[in-house]
């Protein structure tokens, strides 16, 4: 594991106060963590801040680190924290998100037909529509089994949940993504029909 | 479904990164020494101290002069009162054996009896 012994040499730099040697880990794991964050905030401002605070409070608890496990899931652990955190605050400002789903609403009725749609990548954005209607533990156990590729034991740690909680998770959330993905697809098509 | 989450995901984030911006503040927020790390020089610790010991000092002044103003007042309101006060007549009462109620314990004919009284036998007294 030449990987983690390279972050475990990285650690014991930034640990003897070495921020080269910290910024070395940020350049590693900035974009990893900053795509998670982005795919589960859905929000550029709120990703760079997790990021952000995230690094912080990992250069701060960096003494806490174990060498011997991967430093991607601990990072992770702490980014899906702050974004539940965001999460949290983000649902109490339901008048910026209902302006948000009115926005998104509006384009998509500027979309002439599902075929079209379909070659404008429309089905993608109805599939993120329908993540971001999932609740926080699925759509974050989705993005970090899907995008960050971690395994469900890895995500149990990250989500601070069991193994079979993670499991169940993934296939709700899956099968609602489904339900969702169809749903607006039917709803289109009625509307094309309807003209 | 499961690729065409993945597609989904990797395509909304692809080509994303943080600003500069974002390691710049991390730097200036690590570097930043903390109010309990930074050495506090001998002169500073000095000036604290006195400053804290004049605090006390005034606080227990303050203290005792609104006790002593206090307890000065509190005093004289007292012997006014008293001076001001007029001796009321002190009447004795005198209670007649004979003006008992009839359920009252007469303890002067209880002694007399020398006996423990019968139950109710109390009660028969004139």
């Amino acid at each position: 594991m030449p990987d983690r012994a390279e972050d475990a040499a990285l650690v014991e730099r930034v640990r003897k106060g070495d921020v080269r040697a910290f910024e070395a880990l940020y350049d590693k794991y900035k974009t990893m963590v900053f795509r998670t964050a982005y795919a589960i905030a859905h929000d550029r401002f709120a990703a760079e801040e997790i990021t952000q605070d995230c690094f912080i409070r990992a250069y701060c608890h960096m003494d806490k680190v174990d060498a011997s496990i991967p430093l991607g899931p601990w990072l992770h652990r702490i980014a899906a924290n702050l974004s539940y955190n965001w999460w949290k605050a983000s649902r109490r400002q339901w008048l910026f998100s209902l302006e948000k789903a009115i926005g998104r609403e509006a384009s998509k009725l500027g979309s002439d037909s599902p075929a079209v749609a379909a070659q404008q990548g429309e089905t993608r954005q109805i599939l993120l529509d329908a993540l971001e209607s999932l609740g926080f533990e699925q759509r974050a156990t989705i993005v970090l089994f899907y995008l960050g590729g971690f395994s469900m034991e890895e995500i149990a740690y990250i989500l601070d949940c069991p193994l079979g909680t993670v499991k169940s998770r993934l296939h709700y959330g899956r099968q609602r993504l489904r339900k969702e993905v169809e749903r607006i697809w039917r709803k289109a098509t009625e509307v094309v029909y309807e003209i | 479904m499961d690729w065409v989450i993945r597609q989904a995901l990797h395509a909304e984030t692809e080509g994303l990164e943080p600003s500069p911006l974002v390691w710049q503040r991390i730097r200036a927020e690590i570097q930043k020494p903390s109010q309990a790390e930074r050495p506090i020089p001998r002169w500073l610790a000095a000036r604290r101290r006195a400053a804290s010991l004049l605090q006390g000092a005034v606080l227990a002044l303050l203290v005792l002069g609104v006790g002593l103003s206090f307890s000065q007042s509190l005093g004289q309101d007292v012997l006014m009162r008293r001076s001001t006060v007029e001796p009321k007549d002190v009447k004795t009462q005198t209670v007649d054996d004979s003006s008992y109620p009839q359920d009252a314990l007469n303890v002067g004919y209880l002694m007399h009896l020398e006996r423990q009284p019968e139950p109710g036998e109390w009660r028969l007294l004139p």
